[in-house]
């Protein structure tokens, strides 16, 4: 419920600030004729197109196992997640509106990231050394996303460079997941280390993730702006607010469960770093020179 | 008015934020799950039996209990799951007691078992929902082979008398008490001796012996008689009172299962020569015959002389009959058959890469079924395995 009143929070502030970017229908000062300083920066659409890398940062809200344990502690076979990985990637479209000093920007793009993790088994006999067997799970989901991150961002202008800091939310839609599951281990009790591997088993995953999920965004940025165009390099790192997963399908692929596998109750946040171009809408002529604006 | 149009957007995107997104799930962990009970020694392996859920929702399995290097015959593993499926308790019980057959019954809150003590005796076995107390009762009858009880006869118990060579029908108290034994002869000779030894030493095939009542009063068992497993209908007159019966293939033939229906009408599987058949509707009264007059469908994806069950269920207001079995391709299968027309409507397959087998299905108190089984973890250690299916994804796997 705290997220819900989180999220609705942010949303609403996101929505009043885009809104109330339209109560000024009159023209404003930088855009008379002899106010060539400010026609440009003051008050401006952006499009522009963005793409990077992100990592992932997988949260674990409840966890579940179907290998569940009867003579020793569950935590020995606890998985275990890689943070900050694996390299995902993402591009999207960008478009901002900008007002003395702060934007709203809507970045719908597609995004792609993932979660891995590992757990471990043992099984021995405490009066025979040799008889022992390991064995390892790599569990390996890659995610398609529609994403949509709405931000505020407000600018520190210097010279060419505009540090600027952003905040806001995200609404992720998937599209497409898969997992592949690897098996391996040491079998000792052969007569020596047998080391054994399956097959990778891949399959589509898109039931076990929830069809949307969606956080918060919080970051950091700089423009460049060598001419009228504005490079940019954005860090954003997005706090998921709602599951990952999908709870009521965690049991339904009957492979991943047959290899005594189901997935916890996750949020994912992730690192996104991306470098983009932005072109201004208004006041564009030849050259990337700004036109006056002649009402 | 703009203020209120703000609002409306304001309210609509958080309407879109807040709805679009999952919550964790309190019934998705009760109502469907899958576990697979790992014990970490090298050693041991674990086959299910039979179980029963509680009415705490959560399940009672027994199972037999295998470590190489203790007894030729297993020993006895109780294991109490809440309705999530986590471990509550589970016992391994004396080494005094082994081979614990199908049939675990709810009396007055107690449970029931039979299994064989190291005399090769027939011991009812009472625990409870929490595994927290026992009671042992001896039989005095030897080498049990299956059982069931109603309220009105109590346990009916098949069993093998070594002495005689005759199977043994008898009904026995909660308490052990023997108030009835009628024999049925098996052969002249001993020529089914070793058979049927080496199924209760573990050491040769295994049957499908069955015991209990049909709705018409008869009672009946799936055992070996006159040389044959055999399906015998019986009033329990006297010794060799047959009413009727079916015979198999020797040792090679005969029933997996049979389901009283309706009347005269019955849900039976069976197995001849190593093929399996599924039979979802078939009269069995009339002259005795044999397997081969049943039909029924040639269900070439089942490993040989398969172990069958049969759980007549609802699904959707839908009367569907169950067949669980193992097929060749190391899984559970499930075969839905429309319980009227007899026909087909629907499959479902449990398990994958690592070998399952398949223990016992049960139809749950919320509409869905559970199946318990054997799966042999990395390919090599036989545990324990848990379905639970929610009636809802149930009616998914049904046309």
């Amino acid at each position: 419920m705290k997220r819900k009143i989180l999220i609705a929070v942010l949303v609403g502030l996101c929505v009043f600030s885009a809104s109330g970017q339209k109560r000024k229908s009159q023209p404003a000062p930088f855009n008379r004729s002899n106010d060539k300083n400010n026609a440009f920066l003051h008050k401006q659409w952006w499009i522009g197109l963005k793409g990077g890398v992100n990592l992932s940062n997988p949260i674990v809200e409840n966890s579940f196992a179907v290998i569940t344990p009867t003579n020793y502690d569950g935590t020995l076979i606890g998985k275990e997640y890689k943070t900050f990985a694996p390299l995902g990637g993402q591009v999207a479209l960008e478009c901002a509106f900008y007002f003395r000093g702060f934007s709203i920007s809507v970045q719908p793009g597609y995004h792609q990231m993932g979660v891995i993790y590992g757990n471990r088994f043992n099984w021995s006999d405490p009066e025979q050394s040799s008889m022992q067997v390991d064995l390892s799970f790599k569990h390996s989901h890659r995610m398609e996303y529609l994403s949509v991150p709405v931000v505020l961002k407000y600018e520190f202008p210097l010279n060419r460079f505009s540090p600027y800091v952003q905040a806001g939310a995200y609404l992720n839609t998937l599209l497409n997941a898969t997992k592949e599951v690897t098996q391996s281990g040491i079998d000792e009790s052969a007569g020596g280390p047998n080391h054994f591997e399956s097959e990778p088993i891949s399959v589509g995953a898109t039931d076990l993730f929830a069809r949307h999920h969606y956080g918060i965004v919080g970051g950091a940025g700089v423009y460049f702006t060598p001419g009228n165009v504005r490079l940019n390099l954005d860090i954003q790192y997005r706090w998921a607010l709602t599951l990952l997963n999908s709870p009521s399908n965690r049991y339904d692929n009957d492979r991943l469960v047959g290899v005594g596998d189901a997935m916890d109750d996750l949020t994912l946040n992730n690192l996104v770093i991306s470098a983009g171009v932005m072109f201004p809408l208004r006041f564009l002529s030849n050259g990337f020179k700004s036109t006056v604006n002649t009402k | 008015m703009k203020f209120i149009g703000h609002l409306v957007l304001m309210c609509a995107a958080i309407v879109v934020f807040t709805r679009c997104a999952e919550e964790p799930s309190e019934l998705s962990q009760t109502e469907n799950f899958v576990r697979i009970y790992d014990h970490n020694g090298f050693a041991e392996s674990f086959y299910p039996v039979d179980m029963v859920q509680t009415p705490d929702k959560g399940f009672l399995l027994v199972a037999a209990r295998d470590r190489q290097v203790d007894l030729p015959q297993p020993g006895i593993y109780l294991l109490k799951v809440r309705d999530d499926g986590s471990v509550e308790r589970d016992i391994l019980m004396d080494q005094a007691f082994v081979r614990p057959i199908p049939g675990v019954y709810e009396i007055n809150g107690k449970y029931y078992f039979f299994c064989m003590n190291s005399t090769s005796e027939a011991v009812l076995v009472e625990t409870d929902a929490s595994l927290e107390t026992f009671n042992y009762f001896p039989t005095g009858l030897s080498y049990p082979a299956a059982t069931s009880y109603s309220t009105g006869d109590g346990f009916l118990l098949l069993s093998y008398d070594q002495v005689d060579k005759k199977t043994r029908f008898s009904k026995v108290t909660p308490t052990g008490g023997v108030t009835l034994t009628r024999r049925f002869r098996i052969a002249d000779n001993d020529s089914m001796e070793d058979i049927i030894m080496q199924h209760f030493l573990n050491t040769g095939r295994q049957f499908p012996f069955a015991v209990g009542r049909f709705p018409s009063g008869e009672y009946y068992f799936n055992g070996f008689f006159d040389y044959t497993f055999s399906l015998v209908t019986t009033r329990l007159q006297g010794d060799d009172d047959v009413s009727h019966f079916i015979h198999g293939q020797h040792e090679n033939g005969g029933l997996s299962a049979v389901v009283p229906l309706s009347g005269n009408q019955f849900a039976t599987a069976y197995f001849n020569f190593g093929s399996n058949y599924f039979v979802p509707s078939v009269s069995l009264g009339g002259a005795p015959g044999t397997i081969s007059n049943l039909g029924g469908y040639n269900m070439r994806e089942l490993v040989p002389d398969a172990t069958v069950g049969i759980q007549p269920i609802t699904v959707d207001n839908k009367s569907i009959l169950m067949y669980s079995s193992n097929v060749k391709a190391k899984q559970i299968g499930l075969f839905f058959y429309d319980q009227t027309s007899g026909a087909l409507v629907g499959t479902r397959y449990l398990g994958f890469s690592n070998p399952y087998e398949l223990g016992k299905s049960i139809a749950t108190e919320d509409g869905g079924i559970a199946v318990c089984g054997t799966t042999h973890i990395a390919g090599r250690f036989p545990r324990i395995c848990l379905f639970k299916i929610s009636k809802e994804e149930l009616a998914g796997s049904i046309q």
